[in-house]
């Protein structure tokens, strides 16, 4: 009889744990909609970088950059990043992340010539509900000068 | 007396329908891929080779905090029950610098397999892997046993070591 309980409460947790082990992936979100990105130029001189975490992701401060290419006549002078949330990271000590939206100013110095730029723009960031980190991006966006 | 047979019976009806579902369910599980890790020495291991073994397979990358944060308690799980049959194989993204990887295994002292994962070819065999910290368990008929995103739960871990691998 006990020996027949157990057996029983055995197969129930198999089957549990099975249920736990099928249930338990919560998928993460696809990069781009995780980290949302808009670009747009804003006056002669300057591209705007809207980045959009989705809730519950953030991005790290150093590891988003960027640069041009095929950008004829234009150089990127200055990048102003927002200051970040500062982390305290036991592995990489402080660090600044972006959990909320963010305007990324690229102040840009360009010949009259100039007629259009590629921005790359990099970043990488986690989802801090699942704990998981994503592979650095790379968007590539192509501008127009007006 | 009655009833108590009937309780009987019932137990019995309980424990062979679960059984057969379990038994379904595990022979469902699908099998690992048959890769092929390249240490950071440069030795091959197969993961046929390993049968018999309950195997985790780590998804890392030096650039993740989480990864990094769990590598203290993967040294001590595998010290513990590497002697028992259990393997473990660190793979570091194909991203990853191969020079920080080797840095790390050297200073953390990592006494398990670190793998580079060059050209991304593991990652696609296991679920087109792209997130990290993501842990993949295969038992010892080499079906995979749970995939897990984020950390592992370590006491759970154990527990199934501690079960699958006996004393």
């Amino acid at each position: 009889m006990i020996k027949l309980k157990h057996a029983a409460l055995a197969a129930i947790q198999i089957l549990m744990l099975q249920a736990g082990v099928a249930l338990a992936a919560e998928e993460p979100l696809p990069p781009d909609q995780a980290f949302k990105l808009k670009v747009s130029l804003r006056g002669p001189n300057t591209v705007i970088a809207e980045f959009t975490p989705a809730k519950g992701h953030y991005l790290y401060k150093n590891k988003t950059f960027f640069a041009l290419k095929n950008s004829s006549g234009v150089l990127i002078r200055e990048v102003r990043l927002p200051p970040g949330e500062v982390k305290n990271d036991p592995f990489f000590g402080t660090m600044e992340t972006y959990k909320k939206p963010i305007q990324v100013e690229i102040v840009l110095d360009s010949t009259p010539k100039a007629k259009r730029l590629t921005l790359l723009a990099n970043y990488q960031g986690c989802n801090e509900k699942i704990g998981v980190c994503y592979p650095p991006q790379q968007k590539s966006f192509d501008l127009a000068f007006p | 007396m009655a009833f108590k047979r009937n309780l009987l019976f019932a137990l019995a009806a309980i424990a062979v329908l679960g059984a057969a579902i379990a038994s379904y369910a595990l022979a469902q599980r699908p099998a690992a891929p048959d890769a092929m890790f390249t240490m950071l020495d440069g030795r091959q291991l197969r993961l046929a080779d390993l049968r018999g073994k309950t195997v985790a397979v780590m998804f890392w990358a030096t650039s993740c905090p989480i990864c990094k944060g769990e590598m203290p308690d993967l040294v001590e799980t595998y010290r513990k029950y590497q002697p028992r049959g259990f393997e473990l194989i660190a793979v570091a993204m194909a991203y990853d610098s191969p020079e920080q990887v080797k840095n790390f295994a050297k200073s953390g002292g990592l006494p398990f397999p670190v793998v580079l994962d060059t050209g991304g070819d593991l990652a696609r065999a296991f679920s087109d892997t792209k997130v990290v910290p993501t842990t993949f368990l295969i038992d010892g008929s080499g079906k995979f046993v749970s995939r897990t995103l984020g950390a592992i739960d370590f006491t759970k871990l154990r527990q199934y070591l501690d079960a699958s691998l006996g004393a």
